[in-house]
């Protein structure tokens, strides 16, 4: 296919058209043998043994089993339902709020805390994750002592006889990841003052170093920088992917996205849309949801906050930039300016301290603090400089001071700067003694620093544990257990108790932090899960005043960075033992159980990793992208790695990502992807200048995007637009349909001029009387009646079935505020018991997510890394009314609910896959194994059959385990369904709209998924659908989907160069 | 030469084409009778228990109702097994010294849980929830037999998935107002069962069954009772008030997810 025709694609290799992409496209299931592959006599003797073997697998003994109740057993509490209790998750030393899902004592699925100002509902993949976490057989469950089982009691003894010679505490250091926790900062001042001459030290690979050391720098002192998207109509990232990983992420997205929902009604359609502008390092999806992105090098995103300070303020002494970036920054400044007071910039945490004085600074100058900023007090307890902090640890245990070394959490060899060479100062000795000789480590896994330590101790999991924890305003939240701890393990809060001879029980520990709280308000806190007085003040700063001078030189740029980046997954590396988070899509580039280091096509075809033959050859791309290892080279030190060529990247940047090549820390963990550490010095910690060289040695990363092709992204035919966008200046200036809707099915029939005349006068709206359910009006359309939804008359093949009396459950997802993060994807996995199949079955098509992230590519030319734009297109299973994967099903093991859901009967099942191989949209999944046990995978899958493993409790209970040989797809969470609908009959009324929530709806942190009745008018779900924007996949098929989307609605600056699709929109006038 | 074959023959062969039809319609039968038997489903044999717990003895003897133990069954979708603690309300005064309920003082002062073995189970992959079943009128007897009568308990029905479509595609041939459920324990208790429909209703303010009497009788006897054309008409009647939609109680995705 000619390349300039086709601005929308999914990957190089569907462009190039390689023969991989065409063995994908032309079979779903690419690695089967073919019948004629077969010689005929096997395949006799295969389907009598099938036959024969089908059958006894029916006769099975009934297995006789055993009801264990509690002995004493909590009031109020019913086998058989499940019940919330309110707790906090951490992620980097940040409380997120979360209510967990109990069954019979044992948790099984974290949903958002709406109390919680991190929250509001909502939750992230790394929340989703922490319950498998909880569960995972590979965890951390015994005390060692030089490998050897010992216990806790002869570590706190060989602790006290360390102390005997020094009860100061002289040479005893503590090395804690830095931690928010006001009852672990308690913890710390006894240990302390127990201790007086023992010395703290903190280090995280991830911090908010340089925005304490920024707001330093301009205020004078550190504080926390809170982001009000909720008043802003100009949003700036430069390079803070506040969408994704930054602290109080979850929530950003949710303001930023309530700010985005582009509707007819409201004051005026599309009144009061914002607009992000990113200013990025590497491709996030915060850039790819902005409506203007500019590319730079991690060193130019200085200059450009300078310049941009400068173009603001007037002020002298900026550097000149590219012509390209000097326009687009004027205009940004305008846009700035226009809009004092509603915008603001938000700096990543991955950036120099001057970037974020520089962006507080233009903050001020926007009179954004108190509107759409304000800055509090540091969560962070005692908060310090992580480099400077372990240096001195270094310093000191290299002068021979350090006499017991106690790292409470954190992984610091795996993790520290390389040049700090902590792991062979551990093992380091003076003669024959060891120059420290007390070395303790705590920890959920016995991990790299454990192996480096005398003693392990086993750490319990947040849900075991008693705590508190600052969310990113720096509010206070409650650390509750939801089950005991399953193994004997500690919390550092406990174990600082201890270590200060003041041992207590964590809940007492707790509360005593809280000892001006009644035991009413404490009870009351535990409950929702928050503290009454939530919030801190925020503080009222002066800035000082030219910023540019307090700054010193600008940073010159080399020919190639590299930046470091935490895996949009696996973080620091924390979450590499997570199985559901290895096999989870990275954004964009989708690579799953692995880590590359991501260039551009320009920077390859400089660095020659591939050919110059032309700057957008996507065949060259194809075939050179995730196939070899490139060698990086910072300070002397190097890694290989293998290389990714993503279009959007900006040139001569090498983006790696953190967390992968864990050598310890469990069988899920090692090996697996590459770690970069070794290259992340402590003067580069963000960024550094670099050599790059390919190696020509080969590697096979393994990436979904080829898999589960819709067909008709291939076939030209009208009306098949997979992905659809728009501008929001042309959907204000048409009144009507912005896209045609050819294929859309008339949901709304007259129904609402029926319910309105039928309506008895003085009947109160609330009572949904019998009247209004006679009056429900899905009936069956007739087929070749044209009418705006059906403007063609298709008619279909399949019997048409009277819906009326009974809901009608449909989806709707808004593409202007997805912004691709996955969370959807791996709430699904922990609502329905999704497994893992590991990355060779990834690489045969096989994984089983239920609901996929497509990810699509617009842009007339791929070497230009601002030509890029990104669409993102969650696909859940479409509940089709015309389905066709129902008829193709020998056994009927899928047909049509009377609530418009096209169920999958899993005992039914026989496994032809006709109904996959029949589905235009590839949704379903197939068992080619049985997932669950560990034979199938091996090392990296997840065992759910072996004798006694955790892993037993993890399951839903309300969802069937799947075998082997068995299709299975997303169900609208029926299990969901089906409760709400008997708690609604028990309590003979209606099922109302919004009681149902699907699990990808519940974790959205913006809130794009919608579900409800079709048959409620007034349900939001059926407004939504009524939306002029509102579209069907692949409707010219007359599947009539019941998921529908809103297509995407940007809302990009006039005055700037639009983005491809903006462009051709422009030229066409309408899409 | 002789023949080889006699007349007798023709039978011999006759029989033996016979023989080689019957014999795999035989099996059939015989599997799917077998397949049927208590043997294989369980129906009606009792299984041993940690505590030899008499149903007959605590429900119909002393009155205890069914919520008390399974406390769950109004609520969610498992009945529940009482917790020892339970138990132990009633036995640290009733039979405290009693060596036969040794394991429940053992597990209450241990702390350990008792191991039930389980009589009633549906397969993995069927969500059975009592709750709603509870509250459309189905007694505990409709699907566990006579459990009030039974001296150790024994599964009263083979689970089958055709047995629980029996009901899910013609409730009313088992619905009855919630009231009935536990009230048909008292009536039990009050010898009603024994006595005539007229008097019943006279003597009583518990309801009863749809069925009346003979209903109460065939539920006492874990007998399946068959209603007549008006009492189906008045199940029918409850269908409607409950608002139940008869064709999707057939839906897969009603049991199945």
């Amino acid at each position: 296919m000619d390349m300039s025709e086709k601005k929308l694609f999914k990957s190089y290799a569907e462009l190039a058209q390689t023969d991989e992409y065409v063995r994908w496209r032309d079979d779903e299931f690419p690695d089967r043998e073919g019948l004629l592959d077969i010689d005929r006599r096997d395949f006799m003797k295969l389907s009598a043994a099938g036959m024969a073997l089908a059958g006894l697998a029916g006769c099975r003994p009934l297995s006789e089993r055993k009801a264990v109740p509690f002995v004493r057993s909590a009031e109020d509490r019913a086998a058989g339902r499940e019940y919330f209790y309110a707790t906090t998750l951490v992620r980097g030393g940040c409380g997120l709020g979360v209510l967990v899902e109990q069954h019979e004592g044992r948790p099984t699925k974290i949903e958002g805390n709406p109390n919680h100002p991190s929250s509001l509902g909502a939750t992230d993949v790394w929340a989703q994750a922490e319950i498998l976490n909880l569960y995972d057989p590979n965890r951390s469950q015994l005390v060692r002592e030089n490998g050897e089982t010992s216990s806790w009691d002869a570590f706190y003894d060989a602790f006290r006889t360390l102390l005997k010679s020094a009860p100061d505490g002289d040479g005893v250091r503590l090395l804690m990841p830095p931690v928010t926790s006001p009852s672990v900062g308690a913890a710390i001042q006894t240990f302390l003052t127990a201790r007086p001459k023992a010395v703290l030290h903190q280090w995280s690979p991830l911090s908010q170093d340089s925005a304490h050391a920024g707001t330093e720098k301009l205020f004078g002192k550190p504080v926390d920088a809170v982001y009000d998207l909720s008043n802003a109509r100009i949003v700036v990232s430069l390079d803070a992917d506040f969408l994704l990983t930054m602290p109080g992420s979850v929530r950003y997205a949710r303001d930023w996205a309530n700010r985005r929902r582009v509707r007819r009604a409201a004051p005026a359609p599309g009144a009061e849309i914002n607009r992000l502008y990113t200013i990025e390092s590497s491709y996030t999806i915060t850039g790819a949801s902005a409506d203007h992105r500019l590319s730079a090098k991690p060193t130019d995103i200085e200059n450009i906050a300078r310049a941009l300070y400068a173009k603001l303020t007037g002020a002298s002494g900026a550097p000149t930039l590219a012509t390209g970036a000097s326009a687009f920054l004027d205009e940004l400044a305008k846009d700035l300016a226009a809009n004092n007071g509603a915008a603001v910039v938000i700096p990543g945490d991955d950036q120099s301290p001057a970037v974020h004085a520089l962006a507080h600074a233009i903050n001020a100058r926007l009179s954004a603090p108190g509107r759409t900023v304000r800055f509090v007090e540091p969560g962070q307890v005692r908060p310090e400089s992580g480099v400077a902090s372990l240096k001195a640890l270094i310093d000191a245990a290299s002068a021979g001071q350090v006499k017991a070394l106690l790292i409470l959490g954190g992984n610091p060899v795996y993790d520290a700067p390389a040049d700090f060479k902590l792991g062979e100062l551990l093992l380091s000795s003076v003669g024959d003694k060891e120059k420290i000789p007390l070395r303790a480590h705590l920890s959920q896994y016995e991990d790299e620093t454990s192996e480096l330590c005398h003693w392990h101790l086993p750490e319990s999991h947040a849900l075991e544990s008693w705590g508190d924890a600052r969310a990113h305003d720096g509010g206070v939240s409650l650390i509750q257990p939801l089950i005991q701890p399953l193994y004997d393990t500690r919390t550092p809060l406990e174990v600082l108790a201890q270590l200060a001879d003041r041992p207590a029980l964590a809940r007492d520990l707790v509360r005593s932090v809280y000892s001006t709280l009644t035991e009413p308000a404490w009870q009351q806190a535990l409950e929702a899960g928050v503290l009454p007085l939530i919030g801190r003040l925020p503080l009222t700063l002066a800035p000082k005043g030219d910023v540019l001078s307090l700054l010193g030189p600008a940073p010159t740029s080399a020919a190639i960075e590299v930046n470091f980046r935490p895996d949009p997954t696996l973080l620091d590396g924390s979450f590499a033992p997570n199985a559901w988070l290895q096999e989870l899509p990275r954004p964009i580039t989708t690579i799953v159980w692995d880590n590359a280091a991501i260039v551009s096509p320009k920077t390859a075809m400089d660095i020659k990793l591939m050919p110059a033959y032309g700057d957008s050859d996507a065949v060259n791309i194809a075939q050179y992208s995730g196939r070899q290892k490139l060698k990086v080279t910072v300070g002397g030190q190097s890694v290989s790695v293998p290389v990714w060529i993503l279009p959007g990247q900006p040139n001569g940047v090498v983006t790696l990502y953190l967390g992968g090549g864990r050598a310890r820390g469990g069988g899920i963990a090692e090996d697996v992807g590459f770690d970069v550490y070794p290259v992340r010095l402590s003067s580069g910690l963000n960024h550094a200048g670099a050599q790059v060289e390919p190696t020509g040695e080969m590697w096979e990363v393994v990436y979904t995007q080829p898999h589960h092709l819709m067909r008709s992204e291939f076939e030209e035919s009208a009306n098949r637009d997979i992905v659809r966008s728009s501008r929001l200046d042309l959907y204000q200036s048409k009144s009507g349909e912005i896209f045609d809707k050819v294929e859309h099915h008339d949901f709304t029939d007259t129904g609402a001029e029926h319910h309105e005349a039928e309506k008895p006068d003085g009947e109160p709206d609330e009572v949904v009387a019998d009247w209004y359910r006679e009056s429900w009006k899905y009936e069956t359309q007739d087929p070749s009646r044209k009418n705006d939804a059906n403007k063609e008359g298709y008619s279909s093949l399949y019997p048409e079935f009277s819906r009326k009396g009974y809901n009608q459950w449909a989806m709707s997802i808004d593409l202007t505020t997805c912004i691709g993060c996955n969370a959807c994807t791996i709430a699904c996995q922990a609502e329905n018991n999704i497994p893992v199949v590991g990355k060779d079955m990834v690489g045969r098509g096989r994984e089983m997510h239920w609901i996929r992230m497509d990810h699509y590519f617009e842009t007339p030319a791929i070497s230009d890394p601002d030509a890029v734009e990104s669409h993102f297109l969650p696909i859940p299973c479409m509940q089709c009314e015309k389905a066709p994967c129902e008829p193709v099903c020998p056994v009927a093991a899928t047909i049509h609910s009377h609530e418009g859901l096209n169920q999958m009967v899993y005992n039914r099942c026989i496994g032809t896959r006709y109904c996959s191989n029949n589905c235009p949209y590839k949704v379903r999944r197939f068992n080619f194994l049985k997932w669950t046990q560990a034979d199938a995978l091996g090392a990296k899958g997840l065992d759910f059959y072996r004798e006694g493993t955790p892993l037993k409790m993890l399951a839903n209970p309300d969802v069937s385990v799947r075998g082997r040989g068995v299709m299975e797809k997303c169900t609208y969470c029926v299990q969901r369904i089906n409760e709400v609908r008997i708690d609604a009959k028990k309590e003979s009324r209606e099922i109302q709209d919004g009681e149902i929530v699907t699990a990808c709806q519940q974790v959205c942190p913006t809130g794009a998924i919608i579900f409800g009745d079709l048959n409620n008018p007034n349900s939001k779900v059926s407004r939504l659908k009524a939306e002029s924007h509102d579209y069907g996949l692949l409707t010219d098929l007359n599947t009539r989907p019941r998921t529908t989307y809103l297509a995407r609605i940007k809302n990009p600056n006039k005055a700037l160069k639009p983005m491809p699709t903006l462009e051709a929109a422009t030229e066409g006038g309408e899409h | 030469m002789a023949q080889i074959f006699r007349p007798t023959h023709n039978v011999l062969g006759r029989l033996g084409v016979l023989g080689a039809a019957a014999t795999p319609l035989a099996l059939m039968v015989t599997f799917s009778q077998f397949s049927r038997s208590g043997w294989a489903t369980g129906v009606g044999v009792p299984y041993e228990q940690p505590v030899a717990f008499s149903h007959e003895h605590h429900v119909t003897e002393l009155g205890i109702d069914c919520r008390y133990c399974h406390a769950g069954v109004e609520v969610g979708a498992k009945a529940g097994y009482p917790a020892t603690h339970t138990c132990m309300s009633c036995h640290s005064q009733v039979w405290s010294n009693s060596p036969l309920l040794e394991p429940i003082r053992e597990s209450y002062v241990k702390n350990v849980p008792l191991k039930w073995t389980k009589l009633n189970a549906v397969p993995d992959f069927v969500f059975f929830n009592h709750s709603i079943h509870v509250k459309r009128g189905l007694n505990c007897n409709n699907c566990h037999g006579p459990v009030h009568a039974m001296q150790m308990a024994f599964k009263g029905r083979p689970f089958q998935m055709r047995w629980c479509l029996e009901c899910h595609r013609a409730p009313e041939k088992y619905i009855n107002e919630p009231q009935v459920v536990f009230d048909m324990y008292k009536q039990i208790q009050r010898g009603n069962h024994l006595k005539d429909t007229d008097k019943v209703a006279k003597n009583t303010s518990l309801s009863l069954p749809i069925g009346g009497t003979r209903e109460l009788q065939a539920l006492a006897s874990g007998e399946q009772y068959h209603r007549n054309k008006e009492e189906l008409a008045k199940g029918l009647e409850l269908v409607k008030k409950y608002h139940i939609k008869k064709e999707q109680l057939s839906d897969c995705a009603t049991c199945h997810h």
